[in-house]
């Protein structure tokens, strides 16, 4: 098989698959910019971390939110994602 | 005693389960993949089990108990990483591959160099992750059920191979299933019981002298709380506390703990607050240090907990065990539901252990089981029986991404021998029987060895050499196999290098002077993550045909 050949076989895929692994894309962008903003607070600016939120400090609201955001984002992901046709046929 | 009983009753589960499903994994495709008919519930679930291991469960609780918050960055980082593998990975792995990742890395070029690659390095990353399991199964055996390390040893290396010799993908899927399940649904009810207890003060005498114990039977407890800011006189509970205010009443805390040097313990007076931020810990203490370099192996370390998830062979192989797409969709948020509420846990039972007047400063593996038995000699058995368990089901995981790459991607595509499909399976099993006794010879040879950090040292290997070939393969139309196989290569061979030439093996694995070490900080992730995509692209660029 030769290689142009071989791309064209990686591109071909369906329309919904396209549209779900942009929407992933974008979504893991965002949570990789929430995950940057963290690990950089504790590493340039760990006096930020003692800041109060409600009698519990940041770094705890912090790490906190990123796994209750991960779970949203993973919730989000799924409700948007769209299915193939071949795939909801077979439900 | 109790332990034990729990602890055999569940092997006797698994075992029987495993003979009785033996019937469905007689194809290659029910040994190795569950024939796709797994359900996305079950295998979220499963994802759990293989995932959260030794490590997770008693490594995170015991650094939380010693250190504080830096336990709980493990826990953000081991989270973190699931995002990458439902956002990115899960959707086109399951529609890429069959049996091994090597199988999606290789379905649209048939490369030889891809598979040799592929299978190097699931057998190098599942070996980093298998030590330390071995390990860690001979140092619990002890305290936990009183025999000696190497039949920590053999017992899991035993019982594991024999569950997936029976039924492969079949039975460890159960397995998995299984002790997922159990860790989560007893450590939310431990949680539950810490909150419920509030904190009290455990010890109003404070000791100022040292103490020598050179029996372990002598040495001090520690995790004791002395005095709580804010109680009116004459009282010394807080009382049932919720999930927020139990966060915030720890920073009223002072706790008493034993500082270990050689045989000598000395006590140390410390407010819970102090604890609460990140730094405090010998792995994490670079946060604190005015280095650039101590900072950078800090974001390193995190980089490839992030990166390193969605690139593991034993997790990889969980989504062909599923139908279609929607299922490896589903199973990967089952999943992140279950492991991220049992991180979100970790910080209270790390917590509850530091203020349980029960903590072992000799053994911060013990500080969950101890936290349980602070609740009861029932709790302490269930608990105990349940950290011995986290280890079959990591490790059945592990023997059977290890046995995939030999029998399926080894002898078959890359040595061309020519199997049946029960011939392949019969391969599979034999293989697997080779890699559980190499993992027992291991686990007893690395007996004296601090493993843990091998686990840490296993993510960079698979962020480095798998992660930049999956995304690009799926993301980039110019990647060749030429850029894949070279991607993988150097990402293992850089960081592997790396780890080896670092000054966390110095210390630890050769006992020679850390600052002699050539690697300017010990995490490679951060240089060789990078490496691995450029080395891709440029690879990719040279090799492309003329005609694009």
């Amino acid at each position: 098989m030769s290689q142009s050949e071989e791309s064209a076989l990686r591109s071909h895929t369906s329309p919904t698959e396209r549209a779900n692994a942009r929407l992933g894309l974008v979504l893991f962008m965002l949570y990789c910019a929430v995950y940057a903003g963290f690990v950089g607070i504790c590493a340039f600016s760990l006096q930020t971390m003692e800041r109060q939120f409600l009698g519990v400090n940041l770094a705890v609201v912090y790490g906190f939110g990123l796994i209750g955001f991960a779970f949203v984002l993973a919730l989000s992901y799924t409700w948007l994602c769209k299915r193939d046709p071949e795939e909801s046929g077979r439900q | 005693m109790i332990p034990l009983i729990v602890f055999l009753i569940f092997v006797a589960a698994v075992l029987g389960l495993s003979f009785v499903l033996g019937s469905k994994a007689k194809s290659a495709s029910g040994y190795f993949a569950a024939h796709g008919q797994v359900g996305w519930f079950v295998n979220g679930v499963a994802f759990a089990g293989d995932y959260l291991s030794a490590a997770s469960f008693l490594g995170i609780c015991g650094m939380i108990a010693f250190y504080g918050y830096d336990g709980f960055l493990y826990s953000i980082g081991y989270l973190a990483g699931w995002v990458v593998a439902l956002l990115v990975i899960a959707e086109p792995i399951k529609r890429l591959g069959k049996y091994t990742f090597a199988d999606a890395l290789d379905s649209q070029f048939n490369s030889r160099g891809i598979k040799l690659a592929a299978a190097i390095s699931t057998l190098v990353v599942s070996l980093f992750y298998l030590i330390p399991q071995m390990v860690g199964a001979g140092a619990l055996i002890k305290p936990l059920l009183g025999l000696d390390h190497h039949w920590g040893v053999l017992i899991v290396g035993s019982v594991v191979t024999v569950i997936v010799v029976t039924a492969g993908m079949v039975s460890t899927t159960w397995v998995q299933f299984i002790k997922g399940s159990l860790l989560v649904i007893f450590c939310a009810m431990l949680t539950i019981a810490i909150l419920a207890r509030g904190f009290r003060v455990t010890m109003t005498e404070v000791p100022t002298t040292p103490v020598t114990a050179v029996d372990p039977k002598d040495v001090p407890t520690g995790g004791h709380v002395i005095a709580i800011a804010g109680l009116p006189p004459g009282v010394d509970s807080t009382g049932p506390l919720g999930p927020i205010a139990f966060l915030q009443r720890i920073n009223d805390v002072t706790v008493l703990n034993w500082k270990k040097a050689g045989d000598t313990y000395t006590p140390e007076v410390r407010e819970a607050k102090s604890l609460m931020l990140p730094g405090g810990s010998p792995t994490f203490k670079g946060i604190r240090s005015e280095k650039l370099s101590d900072r950078l192996d800090f974001i390193s370390l995190m980089l490839a907990l992030f990166a390193g998830t969605a690139s593991l062979p034993h997790i990889l192989i969980r989504y062909y065990t599923v139908k279609d797409a929607a299922a490896a969709r589903r199973s990967t948020v089952v999943g992140i539901a279950a492991i991220g509420f049992f991180y979100v846990l970790t910080l209270y039972l790390g917590l509850g252990a530091l203020t349980s007047g029960l903590l072992n400063p000799a053994d911060s593996n013990m500080s969950a089981p101890l936290l349980a038995r602070s609740f009861g000699e029932l709790p302490f058995a269930i608990i105990s029986a349940i950290a011995f368990t986290t280890v079959l089901g990591t490790v059945s995981g592990l023997i059977l991404a290890a046995t995939g790459a030999v029998a399926h991607d080894l002898m078959e595509n890359v040595f061309s021998i020519k199997f049946s499909d029960t011939g392949k399976v019969r391969a599979a099993k034999v293989s697997a029987v080779f890699i559980g006794v190499a993992a027992m010879v291991l686990g007893v040879l690395f007996k004296d060895l601090n493993a843990s950090f091998l686990v840490g040292w296993a993510f960079n290997i698979a962020g480095s050499a798998n992660l930049p070939a999956l995304v690009m393969l799926l993301f980039w139309k110019r990647t060749t196999k030429q850029g894949i196989a070279a991607a993988i290569a150097v990402g293992l061979v850089s960081s592997l290098g790396w780890v080896l030439l670092s000054a966390d093996a110095f210390a630890k694995v050769y006992g020679l002077d850390p600052a002699a070490a050539p690697a300017p900080f010990s995490q490679p992730g951060l240089i060789t993550i990078p490496l691995g995509f450029v080395v891709l692209v440029v690879v990719s660029l040279m090799t492309k045909p003329r005609s694009q």
